[in-house]
């Protein structure tokens, strides 16, 4: 070739090759400096994402550290209608799938006005995910955290629920909201055309809710609710409640109200069954109540355990007769057996020496008429009447619990006060959150320990073959506790002869409390007496209790008297 | 010198992006391990509810509560 033909296609490639470079730099400057910002705003749309970390909730553990209420995950099924290719095929397949009814979802899959419907919120990911792998245009996933409850109706109306949101609407769920619910963290990404992250901008990461640890104790409640649930059962009753106090610390064991429901289908029960009775309702106590009039009474030494009276049948009040549930002759009776026996006559007779002032002011001082500030939320703080607005009669109604209304947790902390040599502790649910230190129990003295120990002495009496509470004895160790049978407000007015509630409040071991149990069985039907109907489930309950806590016996000759039955 | 200067930006920026992939991986694996970690939780509550022991042992294996007179404590202080 001649080095003159070479030299000019040299010059051509140079040429070519300059032009082509600077086109490729004119470009390379239009698209980098010119249309720069432009660009870059239409890259971050499309590759840069600021999506929403979603903080997990706060597990709910029982004291011996078993989840209550957890956190599961779940997944989103949702569409966008202006993607959807065959709205038909999507609303049988999503339905089949997800076990939702078809025609229920297409008319939504063809609302091309919008672009974004729930197909299913939380469903089950198993099934979701064999959705996803059909490929439906227009049908997209994401993950979700649904709470549940795992021990299903234990503890139900204690734990509330938490909603489709995983904020708590109920119970502890809503109680303990500062807690359990975490805050939510954010991520700016950058994602290459596959979906994959490839640069994190920045990012503030979630921050979990804490769990907490309750008072409870699954095994104990689920114990409560199944005496509870047959209790009801037996005397066709219209509910129950009961509470299990640790009087040396005012935790709650357990609380149930019977019937109960799964906290995983709350959607599905009536919101009357959902309430925790023990602590949102009010009951009249009945004589559960003398408790609280013979401390009194022998706190400001109007009388003795061993002081006499001579007892009509009857007592006239203003312009009410008040007599015994049990007729009788005219008796004489020590202040003992008038509690032991459950006497209304010798209470009033008592409670009209001390005063309506002076039991007004122990009403308030047992904590009656004021929440005692459990930490669950809608507390009642019963209804007291100021002494003030007591009519001539109110003094024959309130010592033997009438005219006084009171919730279960309050009778149980009134009972657990005696039990805890007269020390009142506020009673909770909640032992500790993660990472915070337990708070402190609120206490105050209500009487002095020897007159706890008097009224220890006294309850132990109910509890025997001449007490009303025979039937709550637990062979082979010592109870204390009393019986109440209060007949219920008529809604055309003055009291039922028909309905009533059966209570019964008791201490075990007497001598060395380890439990305060109150059952409250409400509106029982063929008996209405507390030692008929509660006292038995007490039993029960206590029983168990003491046995599941390897509580030793205290009155070991009294097993060689029992007769064996079994505990389940 | 500044090719190798370059190639080594452009290794760094592989590497940076490899490293976000993996990140971007193993977060999502930490999210799907909570999941089964919970799920499994919940499981193993259901399963040790005291009730439904209690029941499967009276079904399955035919034993009884143990009555309180049946037990017997020891007392190790005396």
């Amino acid at each position: 070739m001649a080095p003159r033909l070479a030299n000019r296609r040299i010059r051509l490639l140079l040429a070519v090759l300059t032009l082509a470079f600077a086109v490729t730099f004119a470009r390379a400057f239009w698209l980098q400096v010119v249309r720069a910002p432009k660009l870059e705003r239409l890259a971050a749309q499309q590759h840069r994402e600021t999506i929403t970390t979603p903080a997990s909730r706060g597990t709910i553990y029982d004291r011996t550290g078993s989840p209550l209420a957890i956190g599961e995950e779940a997944t989103t099924v949702y569409a966008d209608p202006r993607q959807v290719q065959n709205a038909r095929k999507i609303a049988v397949e999503a339905g089949h799938a997800l076990d939702l009814d078809p025609n229920k979802i297409y008319p939504q899959l063809l609302d091309k006005k919008r672009s974004f419907v729930y197909v299913k919120r939380k469903a089950d990911p198993e099934r979701a995910a064999a959705l996803e792998r059909r490929g439906l245009a227009g049908l997209d996933f994401y993950p979700e955290e649904r709470r549940s409850y795992p021990q299903h109706s234990v503890a139900s109306q204690v734990l509330g629920y938490a909603g489709v949101d995983n904020t708590g609407i109920a119970g502890l769920e809503l109680g303990l909201e500062r807690y359990l619910s975490g805050t939510p963290g954010t991520q700016t990404i950058v994602r290459d055309p596959f979906g994959r992250t490839i640069d994190v901008v920045s990012s503030t990461p979630e921050r979990p809710g804490r769990d907490v640890f309750l008072t409870l104790d699954h095994t104990l409640q689920a114990k409560v609710e199944s005496v509870l649930r047959s209790t009801v059962e037996k005397w066709h009753a219209a509910g129950g409640t009961a509470v299990v106090l640790d009087p040396k610390t005012g935790a709650v064991l357990a609380m149930s109200s019977a019937p109960g429901f799964d906290a995983n289908n709350f959607a599905k029960v009536p919101s009357s069954l959902q309430r925790n009775r023990a602590v949102t309702d009010t009951y009249e106590p009945g004589s559960t109540f003398k408790a609280v009039t013979y401390a009194a009474a022998l706190t400001d030494k109007v009388v003795t355990p061993n002081t006499t009276f001579t007892l009509q049948p009857s007592i006239q009040v203003a312009d009410r007769r008040i007599s015994d549930a049990e007729p009788r002759p005219t008796e004489t009776m020590t202040v003992a057996e008038m509690l032991a026996r459950s006497s209304n006559v010798g209470t009033i007779t008592v409670a009209e020496l001390l005063g309506k002032r002076r039991l007004g002011s122990w009403i308030e001082r047992f904590g009656f008429g004021k929440k005692t500030g459990i930490d669950f939320p809608g507390e009642s703080p019963g209804i007291t009447l100021p002494v003030d607005r007591w009519s001539g009669s109110t003094i024959g109604n309130v010592p033997i619990g009438q005219g006084i209304a009171v919730t279960p947790v309050q009778m149980a902390a009134a009972y657990a006060a005696l039990a805890n040599k007269g020390v009142w502790l506020q009673p909770h649910l909640v032992d500790h959150v993660r990472g915070r230190s337990p708070e402190k129990v609120a206490r105050h003295r209500v009487v002095s320990p020897a007159i706890a120990q008097e009224l220890m002495g006294m309850l132990q009496g109910v509890v025997s073959t001449q007490g009303t509470g025979g039937e709550a004895a637990v062979p082979g160790y010592t109870v204390a506790g009393k019986t109440g049978t209060a007949s219920k407000l008529d809604p055309r007015g003055g009291y039922s002869h028909t309905d009533y509630v059966a209570s019964f409040v008791g201490i075990v071991p007497a001598s060395a409390p380890k439990f305060v149990v109150l059952v409250a069985i409400d509106e029982p039907r063929g008996q209405i007496f507390g030692g008929v109907v509660a006292a038995p489930a007490f039993r029960d309950i206590a029983r168990f209790g003491l046995q599941y806590l390897e509580v030793p016996p205290d009155d070991p000759a009294s097993l060689k008297d029992a007769v064996g039955a079994p505990l389940g | 010198m500044i090719g190798v200067l370059l190639a080594g930006v452009v290794f760094m920026n592989v590497a940076v992006l490899r490293l976000n992939i993996r990140l971007d991986q193993v977060g999502r694996d930490r999210v799907r391990l909570r999941a089964d970690n919970a799920q499994l939780a919940s499981q193993l509550s259901s399963a040790q509810a005291a009730a439904r022991i209690q029941a499967l042992a009276q079904k399955k294996l035919g034993v009884q509560p143990a009555l309180a007179q049946e037990t017997t404590y020891l007392n190790l202080n005396k």
